[in-house]
């Protein structure tokens, strides 16, 4: 039989097509990485189960598209999509997570509450910009090719950026003030309280990485492919299994769990068809649960 | 009363979890310099006390001032930022941070010069923490992360340490260090401190003046010397 990912790739002399596959998860997993970092920093923080985070993500893309649109340069154009989405989640954590809190809301009745949110969300944006795809208008596009490896020189662009931001995120975390307060939150946050590290401020500083990272990435997927309404939910799930496949309030474990779903996914290709690769994330996921519940690299509490 | 005047004066404090009322009526003084304690039973209200004091639960009815300032129902940032630091009664240190990160966090409303010339100061002080500054809380005995603790308190520049349990799962040994490093720091720099202790016989001994609450009200105050003469003083809880 023949795959057809081996139709899509030519076949090297002697690897078949996993060089390029494994170059494409490298490629498609710096991407979840960033996202896996983005939803994660927000939940390991706040254990808030920000299933909305995807429509941040839509939002961020929506506002590229029109920024796009209205002429303006790339960059610019994931910069404010990234800054809408920061301002957009930190907007969701005060208005719809913050009086849930207060009343002492159950994790299921937030989740359902984000769930909502979500589905809301979505109705608006195909409300205000139809639910057709848009297209971000105007973005170099190049063929970059490494000996036998082929890619885009938008992909290449996409990877970097993550990984800059997932470094930008570590260090804040590792080496600033704040940082040290949200590593203090997620350890322990009645102490924090105590000691006038304030909950609320720090809730919002995460919504806003988070929110910002997630608002990038979506301006850069509608560049790679398109906005749809409701384009936010696979990102989303990817992030999130990338999440706890690494390890809660590890943000190297986010990183590693994105790195791990995009080579597993794109390497599955290689034994499975096409429609089943999906099912790759999920059976990694079932068996990191299974062998190593806190995660891959969740830090080790005494 | 304290023959001083009160760094702390709670009067008539009514507070509680949810819809229940837990702690009625409760007034007590701290005065400057003075270590005071308040014994009882399990779920008599001492520990709700001291997070009402803190500003880490709601005060329903009543007044908390702190040196001569109305500081009630002010926000627990506000109020370590006026001197007050309080240690939890467990999950005192944050386990997954290192012994240095526990105390610069601990600073986090300290100036950061002053919060190194303070550091350098509680390393004199406690040098296990100096030793071990790269290690993470998690993996440290109790009595180490207790002394840890302590010096989390001297790191925000508290004038003010309200305790909960501080011997709480300790040795006895180990209960006589940290009893014994409160005492040093009353003494040396004069702190003062509110401290709900199980351990009566050592909150005494250390203590100026107790008072015992018993389901939610004060039932005696007392010069700590008094009630530890009194043959039979646990009749009392």
């Amino acid at each position: 039989m023949i795959h057809p990912a081996t139709a899509i790739h030519p076949a090297t002399a002697d690897f078949g097509p996993a060089p390029q596959l494994a170059f494409d998860g490298l490629l498609v997993g710096s991407f979840y990485a960033m996202l896996a970092v983005s939803f994660g920093i927000i939940f390991s923080t706040t254990r808030t189960f920000h299933f909305a985070h995807a429509l941040t993500f839509t939002v961020g893309a929506y506002a590229g598209v029109v920024a796009a649109e209205a002429g303006l340069p790339f960059w610019s154009a994931v910069l404010l999509g990234a800054l809408a989405a920061a301002f957009f989640g930190v907007a969701s954590d005060l208005l719809v997570y913050r009086p849930l809190r207060r009343r002492q809301a159950k994790q299921l009745n937030i989740f359902l509450a984000s769930l909502g949110f979500l589905i809301a969300g979505e109705a608006v944006v195909q409300y205000v910009f139809g639910p057709n795809s848009r297209p971000l208008p105007s973005v170099p596009v190049t063929g970059v090719q490494f000996g036998s490896l082929a890619t885009s020189s938008l992909q290449i662009l996409i990877a970097v950026v993550s990984w800059l931001f997932v470094l930008l995120v570590a260090a804040f975390l590792r080496w600033s003030k704040y940082g040290l307060a949200i590593r203090g939150v997620e350890s322990n946050a009645v102490l924090a309280d105590a000691f006038g590290v304030s909950r609320t401020l720090i809730f919002v500083l995460v919504f806003f990485i988070g929110s910002f990272l997630a608002g990038a990435g979506g301006v850069l997927f509608a560049a790679r492919d398109t906005a749809t309404p409701g384009m936010g939910l696979e990102p989303l799930l990817a992030a999130f299994i990338a999440v706890f496949i690494g390890g809660i309030g590890s943000i190297a474990g986010a990183a590693v769990g994105g790195l791990v779903l995009g080579f597993a996914e794109s390497l599955g290709a290689i034994v499975l068809p096409g429609y089943l690769t999906n099912i790759v994330a999920f059976v990694i996921l079932f068996l990191v649960l299974v062998v190593r519940p806190r995660g891959l690299l969740a830090p080790r509490t005494t | 009363m304290p023959a001083i005047d009160p760094i702390l004066d709670i009067a008539g404090l009514h507070t509680g979890y949810g819809s229940r009322e837990a702690v009625f009526d409760v007034s007590l003084s701290v005065g400057e310099g003075e270590v005071v304690t308040l014994v009882g039973h399990n779920g008599a209200g001492k520990t709700t006390t001291l997070k009402a004091a803190m500003g880490l639960l709601a005060v329903w009815a009543g007044e908390i001032r702190f040196l001569d300032r109305r500081i009630t129902n002010s926000s627990s940032a506000a109020n370590v930022r006026r001197g007050l630091c309080m240690l939890l009664e467990d999950d005192f240190v944050f386990r997954d941070l290192t012994v240095a990160e526990n105390l610069q966090l601990a600073a986090f409303t300290t100036a950061s010069d002053r919060a190194a010339e303070i550091r350098r100061d509680v390393f004199e002080l406690l040098p296990v923490l100096a030793d071990r500054r790269g290690q993470r809380a998690g993996t440290m005995s109790g009595g180490e992360r207790r002394m840890l603790s302590v010096g989390m308190a001297l790191m925000s520049e508290a004038r003010m340490l309200l305790l909960d349990e501080p011997s709480l799962g300790l040795a006895p040994v180990l209960v006589e260090q940290v009893m014994g490093l409160i005492e040093q720091l009353v003494a040396e720099r004069g702190l003062s401190v509110l401290m709900v202790e199980q351990n009566v016989d050592q909150a005494l001994r250390i203590a100026d003046r107790a008072y015992v609450l018993r389901a939610g009200r004060i039932v005696v105050e007392e010069d700590a010397s008094a009630l530890r003469q009194r043959s039979q003083w646990w009749d009392l809880f």
